[in-house]
């Protein structure tokens, strides 16, 4: 029921109510005040009475002729008129007689007035009779010791008065009723009007955000819910992006609170400009917005996030300042990446983050970036009890002299069988270790495997260096070199069979601490090799000045460097293989495929190269018998009889 | 607020509030009058001529003060 009919049904309900009641009391009030009113009519008359009862005893007598003939000219004649003496006692003369038509016989009324105490004789009121009701009233008469009083049969007077006031209550009634009513319509819809506006208000304020105006994260939620709900049906997709401008912060902070606020409110009209009427773009809070698209599958969302990157790319005018925006969006479409509004705004989230960590204007949800989905969320879970345990595996890939075709050691590459999933690719869960905090407990494990099989071949006689990849988190731990010497004295292993392998970008990250790090493990005798190098940033000043053995030059570079087109991948190899032995580095080149590319590379002057051309990563077993199938050098140190040692590492 | 003489009742609403003004006017005014006494035939009278006159003009300020309408709605 709308708030104006309530309002008007209680305001009409409350005004009947008091008309009901005005009407009870009235109708009770009404018998009471036509019997007062006539008994004091009978009280003057009585006063009258006996003012001339005295003036005629001044003069005469008062006999029952001259009571008659005041009786006729004061009182009528259905009044008695009763004399009595101080004692109460009836005077003879009293005119009590009858008229025919009177209902009272005169020892009835001489029974009644007896009743009526003497002694209160300035009184008027009442007497019931089975024939009905009398009034009374009684005045001394001055002078003397007498007391006259009036009985009269209470007139049906009041019938007739009743009915007028009767009347009358009805005609104010319904003109109460109708001012009532005109007050209640205008009262209500005074107030209705007031609380729909001031309500109007606080929904505009529940669901807009105080500062832009536009709609804030619950309306886009309910939105996206509504449209969700009808695209069940109508089988529609929807495009929702999330959005925010980088280095907003920055702004804030340099340029003041008002400043970020005038450009959140210019960013959002910019946007809003280049929608489509039925585009929704709401405020998520802070620096952060959200866009709806109805109706938009991939394209469509494509080319209204590049709409609106190209908005925002014109500077923003501002106090006198010209301000460029840069802006990463994050995508997700229903119902492909989605079906509840929560769980596409998360995503779109998770989406703007993977776009601004890649530098991208946009990009689209994928579960694989996501950190918190449920795929990622178990393996995490699998990952940690593959890692207690012991369900992970270690392959090695040979690494082979370029020079010489000797093995001159291998790389250690964690392997996991997932139980449900299968062979798990490296390129997947080890990021996932490092999102999740997995990689310390990860590498240490990898670690131990490492240096563990590393003794197993010192202990058979074959000494290969066994190169193991480190995470930039192991380079923040200052322990680490601790914890490896305490690995190689567990397996008895020597450090020089150890290779570290560490990205430019791992070891940039904190780079004085990993200089450290690094420092110390050269000096306990271990080598450092750069993974992936050219593909970084590292400063080569910085490099210069670490005790680096070794430069893996990326696979990027080595892929398809026998083609002529690729003659620029041979220039930097060529560059990173003269810089490499001006550093007095070895050079290990990686994913060599074929023998032109060994061939180049041997030209080029590379020393180690590590490739399918050689061998995948093989696990023991299949490493010694590759190593019998080649029949090559062991090792460049120790070129021995190899069948011995093949023998030795076969497994059991 | 502003006020616009728009017409505001429509017709079912003239032909009762016709109905209830004749009732009224009879019980007041015809000659042998249902109410007798003279303050309350005025004021039914009075009620009666206000109601009439809204529905012959067929516009109601009550109406327009609270924004109903039944002229746009029959």
């Amino acid at each position: 029921m709308p708030i104006r009919t309530q309002l008007l049904a209680g305001f009409v309900g409350v005004t009947l109510l008091a008309l009901v009641i005005f009407g009870t009391v009235a109708y009770w009030l009404l018998p009471d005040a036509v019997r007062s009113q006539q008994t004091l009519t009978l009280k003057g008359l009585s006063e009258r009475a006996s003012q001339q009862i005295h003036a005629r005893q001044a003069q005469g007598t008062v006999d029952s002729v001259w009571l008659q003939r005041l009786r006729q000219r004061l009182v009528g004649p259905d009044t008695y008129i009763v004399l009595r003496d101080s004692q109460g006692h009836v005077a003879a003369s009293s005119h009590i007689e009858a008229s025919s038509d009177h209902p009272l016989r005169r020892d009835r009324v001489l029974a009644a007035v007896q009743g009526i105490p003497r002694d209160k004789n300035d009184q008027h009121g009442v007497l019931d009779f089975a024939k009905g009701q009398f009034a009374w009233a009684t005045s001394p008469v001055p002078g003397s010791t007498m007391a006259v009083t009036l009985l009269r049969p209470l007139s049906p007077d009041y019938v007739r008065f009743g009915g007028t006031l009767w009347v009358r209550l009805l005609a104010t009634g319904l003109f109460v009723m109708w001012v009532a009513v005109w007050a209640a319509l205008v009262l209500s819809s005074v107030i209705a009007r007031r609380l729909n506006e001031k309500n109007a208000a606080l929904a505009h304020q529940a669901h807009h955000d105080s500062l832009t105006g536009l709609p804030n994260r619950t309306q886009l939620n309910s939105h996206l819910q509504s449209l969700i709900r009808d695209a069940k049906h109508s089988k529609a997709s929807i495009g929702l992006f999330v959005m925010d401008l980088d280095r907003f912060k920055e702004v804030n902070d340099t340029l003041g609170h008002g400043f970020g606020d005038q450009l959140l409110k210019v960013v959002g009209r910019r946007v809003r400009g280049v929608l489509r009427e039925s585009d929704m773009i709401a405020r998520l809070g802070g620096d952060e917005f959200a866009v709806v698209l109805p109706g938009a599958g991939r394209k469509q969302a494509i080319t209204c996030a590049m709409r609106i990157v190209h908005a925002l790319e014109q500077a923003f005018y501002i106090d006198g300042l010209n301000l460029h925006v840069k802006t990463s969006l994050g995508i997700a479409i229903y119902p492909e990446h989605g079906d509840a509004a929560d769980v596409m705004v998360r995503h779109a989230d998770t989406a703007m983050y993977k776009a601004k960590k890649v530098g991208a204007d946009y990009r689209f949800y994928d579960p694989a970036d996501d950190p918190y989905s449920l795929r990622r969320l178990t393996l995490t879970t699998d990952l940690r009890s593959a890692i207690e345990e012991n369900q992970l595996l270690l392959h090695y890939q040979p690494k082979v002299n370029v020079q010489t075709g000797a093995v001159a050691g291998v790389e250690a590459l964690v392997r996991w069988q997932h139980p449900e999933h299968g062979f798990m690719p490296p390129d997947e869960f080890v990021p996932l270790a490092e999102q999740t905090g997995l990689i310390g407990p990860l590498t240490d494990w990898v670690l131990n495997e490492a240096v563990r099989q590393c003794g197993v071949w010192q202990q058979a006689g074959w000494e290969p260096r066994v190169a193991v990849n480190l995470s930039a988190h192991n380079l923040k731990n200052p322990k680490l070199p601790a914890e490896i010497s305490a690995l190689l004295d567990a397996w008895e292993v020597s450090p020089q069979g150890l290779v570290l392998e560490i990205t430019e970008s791992a070891m940039m990250e904190d780079h004085e601490l990993a200089a450290d790090i690094v420092q110390r493990l050269d000096a306990m005798g271990i080598r450092i090799a750069i993974d992936d190098f050219g593909t970084g940033f590292s400063s080569l000043a910085y490099l210069q000045r670490l005790p680096v053995h070794e430069l893996k030059i990326d696979k990027s570079f080595v892929i398809g460097m026998d083609g002529a087109e690729n003659e620029s991948n041979a220039a930097i190899v060529r560059s990173i293989v003269d810089l490499a032995h001006n550093l007095g580095c070895k050079v290990v080149a990686e994913g060599v495929e074929n023998e032109a590319v060994l061939e180049r590379l041997r030209a080029l002057g590379a020393d180690v190269a590590q490739g399918y051309h050689f061998a995948r990563p093989l696990a023991v077993g299949a490493l010694a018998d590759w190593l019998a199938s080649v029949a090559r050098p062991l090792t460049e140190s120790r070129a021995g009889a190899p069948a011995r040692l093949i023998s030795s590492f076969k497994p059991a | 607020m502003t006020i616009r003489f728009e017409r505001n009742i429509g017709t079912l609403d003239m032909a009762l509030r016709i109905g209830i003004s004749a009732v009224l006017l009879y019980a007041a005014m015809a000659p042998d009058a249902l109410i007798k006494d003279g303050f309350a035939a005025g004021v039914v009278a009075a009620l009666g001529i206000g109601n009439l006159i809204a529905a012959l003009t067929r516009f109601c300020p009550l109406y327009m003060v609270t924004g109903i309408n039944t002229h746009h709605t029959d």
